[in-house]
């Protein structure tokens, strides 16, 4: 604690590069807060490390969703990007589930679905035992937990997946060349700039596989990324 | 007053006419230049006349008129003939030009050149003398040297001499370069005129020349008891070029109709030339920075605003205005706008009268857009003159203007060095949101509860609980239909109830109940696990049951002791001491405990 008020003081004092090693102490200790996370990446920012900066705040945003402030400073931030990437055409259901996806940690949609399935099983309880007088309400209060149980089971399950298979990284260097193969010898696909949130499919040795959100892959150093 | 043509005619007219079906179509070619007055008086005009005849005067130039002095010309007209003379075609071309003496005296008019084909034919010369007029010499417009300009209706005695007349005149005789004069040309006439008159103007070089006014109407005026009308035309002039320079006359070409002295022509007349000394401009006191504007100017600025937000514009007016040709004004003097980011002026000109005088504006528009914030000078603008009133040279300068700049959205932009558009600004704020403060002890969150053991331990209460309340709807339902198993189930528990009862009987050594309360719990206990009415079971009953199920015989056999007792004791109370009783009530205790596992 007190190394997180010294270095919300030098922060205002404006020694940022302080701050940054003040907060990854912090981390280092295993004290993974969204909180730290998030001035971190305040503090990754105002040193003029950008791609830090991202990796900070979506390591946050990952601990504490629906922060505002986070999101705002990482949408302010990502506009800084030297990549630009579109933004995708979505409907309306897709943007809900993403939305919904978007909105809870791993954690909290798993209290979620339990505290849903304790209720679904109280009712399922007061079916048995007081079924002959109160069937019909026992089945309604059923079927909207029901409607609500399914889909967060289902985001659960792609938030269990993407917790356990899919591992994102954020760009920290400048300038990340891509190439065809695992070996410096291979062609030069594309670059990537810092900040960039790639997907990261592989490893071998060195060299990692990543895909952009576009869907291009192709192989990178690994010091030039690091994971969320 | 009618005067005989005289012809001249020229050698070349000989050549013609004796070497008639000469092959030389050149030599056929004559050129004569006649005059039809050889007399005229000053202010009437005559007619030179230049005719080119023979048999193709076709492909011949027009003729050059030689430098001509003491006369002017007024106009040029020009006709043709073809005639037939002893079979043979027959051209004449001429050429008339309208001139009008300048002065009294005796001129020759030099041999007039024509180019025919690769021949240049020239004429003799013509004499004619000018005599002095029978009608009205113009009375001349030069008044005394710098004098000012008196009104017409002051006119010096002996001008109005003739019914029509007309003079010109500048308020002034010395000037400076580009500074104004005002030239007045005034029409006086006392007869009516068929047809309106005609105006040239004099021709000013060296002047810029800028239309004044022109009398509309005619004024009445009265001269040495005779009324006239009076008609004024005025002219800005402003010289270009220092020097002596000379106005030439100005002409007004009247008919006076079916007149007396003649038939109907034309008179024309004619103002003296005007000299004008044009001073340079003084070189001592000349500024450096001077671009040659003369007159009485004023300089000021109008800022749009006095307050601004940085990198929006500001709209800065530097007006220059006064009396003066105001197209000679020349640029002006920026200062050095530190702080401000200078567009090039949008320059707007108009001029206007002012009674005799040309005033002219210049508006300079300039855009600053502040590049920092806080308190900007918009230093002086400067503009240097020359005022020909006070004979100076006059530096203009306009006051200083002071500009608040306010931080604006582009300001906090620049200052962090982001370089976002204003578009993309807006959609997020002008810069990341402040860190958080420390509330509440920090936590790790990064563990994952779905992989913990307790969670999925947790998740086991309910299913149990649900697996609980099926089973105990089965029994509830079981309870419900099936007076056995009821029966069975409460046995025990009331048979308890009773040798409870009957060891507080046994306190309050109540032998009688007490006795009864032990019979009845075996009985009922009994009778509840045998589904059998308690009343009705006999010892014998009892025995045969156990039979039947395989149950000791000593069980029987207590049972069957346990009544004995009790029928004993019930018909002879106080047999049995209390210490018996107890060992009674206990017997039957062990035998309800051993039955309830049997049956």
């Amino acid at each position: 604690m007190s190394f997180y008020n010294r270095a919300g003081r030098t922060y205002e004092a404006e020694q940022y590069e302080e701050a940054v090693a003040l907060y990854e102490a912090i981390t280092k200790m295993g004290i993974r807060d969204g909180r730290v996370y998030y001035n971190l990446g305040n503090a990754y920012f105002k040193a003029g490390r950008l791609g830090k900066a991202i990796l900070s705040y979506e390591r946050a945003r990952r601990l504490l969703p629906r922060d505002e402030d986070i999101e705002a400073n990482l949408g302010f931030v990502r506009l800084l990007k030297v990549d630009k990437e579109p933004p995708e055409e979505r409907n309306v259901v897709v943007r809900f589930v993403l939305n919904l996806y978007d909105a809870f940690s791993l954690n909290g949609l798993t209290k979620a679905a339990s505290g849903l399935y304790i209720l679904i099983m109280f009712s399922v309880i007061g079916w048995i035992l007081y079924g002959r007088r109160f069937r019909s309400v026992c089945v309604a209060v059923l079927i909207v937990l029901g409607a609500v149980f399914v889909p967060v089971c289902g985001v659960l399950a792609f938030k269990i997946h993407a917790e356990a298979f899919v591992k994102e990284a954020i760009v920290i260097s400048d300038e990340v060349d891509a190439r065809s193969g695992p070996g410096a010898e291979h062609t030069k696909i594309f670059a990537v700039h810092e900040g960039t949130k790639v997907r990261l499919e592989r490893r071998d040795g060195d060299w990692a596989l990543v895909r952009l959100s576009s869907g291009i892959g192709g192989w990178v150093r690994g010091k030039g990324m690091e994971e969320i | 007053m009618k005067m005989k043509e005289k012809t001249f005619t020229v050698l070349g007219i000989i050549l013609m006419l004796l070497g008639m079906g000469s092959t030389a179509r050149a030599q056929e070619v004559s050129v004569t230049a006649s005059v039809d007055r050889q007399r005229v008086s000053v202010d009437e005009s005559l007619t030179l006349t230049v005719a080119v005849s023979g048999g193709n005067v076709q492909g011949m130039s027009q003729p050059t008129l030689p430098p001509l002095d003491g006369f002017d010309v007024m106009g040029t007209s020009s006709s043709s003939n073809i005639s037939w003379i002893n079979g043979r075609v027959s051209m004449t071309q001429e050429y008339r030009y309208t001139l009008m003496p300048r002065s009294v005296g005796a001129f020759t008019i030099d041999p007039v050149e024509v180019r025919v084909g690769r021949k240049t034919v020239r004429t003799e010369p013509v004499q004619v003398e000018v005599v002095q007029g029978t009608g009205t010499k113009p009375p001349a417009g030069r008044s005394a040297p710098g004098g000012q300009r008196s009104p017409p209706e002051a006119q010096p005695s002996g001008r109005a001499q003739g019914n029509i007349f007309i003079t010109t005149e500048v308020d002034k005789h010395k000037a400076y370069v580009g500074e104004q004069l005002v030239l007045t040309f005034t029409y006086y006439s006392r007869l009516s005129l068929w047809n309106a008159p005609q105006y040239t103007p004099p021709e000013t070089p060296g002047f810029w020349v800028e239309q004044l006014s022109r009398d509309e109407r005619a004024r009445r005026v009265v001269i040495e008891g005779r009324v006239f009308e009076m008609q004024q035309i005025k002219t800005a002039l402003f010289p270009t070029s220092s020097g002596k320079h000379v106005i030439s006359p100005a002409y007004l070409e009247y008919s006076t109709g079916r007149g007396f002295f003649s038939r109907g022509q034309a008179r024309r007349l004619r103002t003296d030339p005007i000299e004008i000394e044009v001073l340079p401009l003084p070189a001592k006191g000349k500024p450096s920075d001077f671009s040659g504007a003369v007159g009485k100017y004023t300089l000021s600025t109008k800022a749009d605003k006095a307050s601004v937000a940085r990198g929006d514009p500001i709209s800065l007016e530097v007006i220059l205005s006064g009396s003066g040709n105001i197209n000679t004004v020349g640029n002006l003097n920026v200062p050095d706008l530190k702080g401000f980011k200078v567009y090039e002026p949008e320059i707007e000109k108009s001029s206007s009268r002012a009674g005799d005088r040309i005033r002219g504006k210049k508006v300079f528009r300039y855009a600053l857009i502040p590049e920092r914030e806080g308190t900007l000078w918009i230093k002086p603008f400067t503009f240097s003159c020359f005022d020909p009133g006070a004979k100076a040279y006059k530096t203009l300068k306009t006051k200083a203007q002071r500009i608040t700049v306010t931080p604006g959205q582009a300001e906090e932009l620049s200052a962090a060095g982001y370089g976002l558009t204003r578009e993309e600004i807006q959609l997020v704020g002008e810069d990341i949101r402040f860190i958080k403060p420390a509330v509440g002890k920090l936590r790790d969150q990064s563990g994952v509860l779905y992989r913990s053991g307790g969670f999925w331990l947790m998740q086991l209460i309910p299913l149990v609980a649900g697996i609980g309340a099926f089973f105990l709807k089965r029994h509830r339902e079981k309870m419900a239909g099936d007076v056995a198993y009821v029966r069975r189930r409460r046995a025990k528990g009331e048979a308890r109830r009773r040798l409870k009862r009957a060891r507080q009987l046994l306190k309050e050594h109540n032998s009688g109940t007490f006795y009864g309360e032990i019979h009845r719990a075996l009985t009922q206990f009994i009778g509840d696990k045998l589904n059998v009415p308690a009343a009705s079971l006999m010892r014998d009953e009892i025995a045969e049951a156990f039979a039947a199920r395989d149950i000791e015989d000593g069980v029987t056999d207590r049972i069957g002791e346990i009544f004995h007792h009790c029928d004993a004791a019930r018909f002879a109370p106080g047999s049995l001491s209390d210490e018996d009783m107890k060992n009674l009530l206990d017997d039957a205790e062990t035998l309800i405990g051993r039955l309830e596992k049997m049956l």
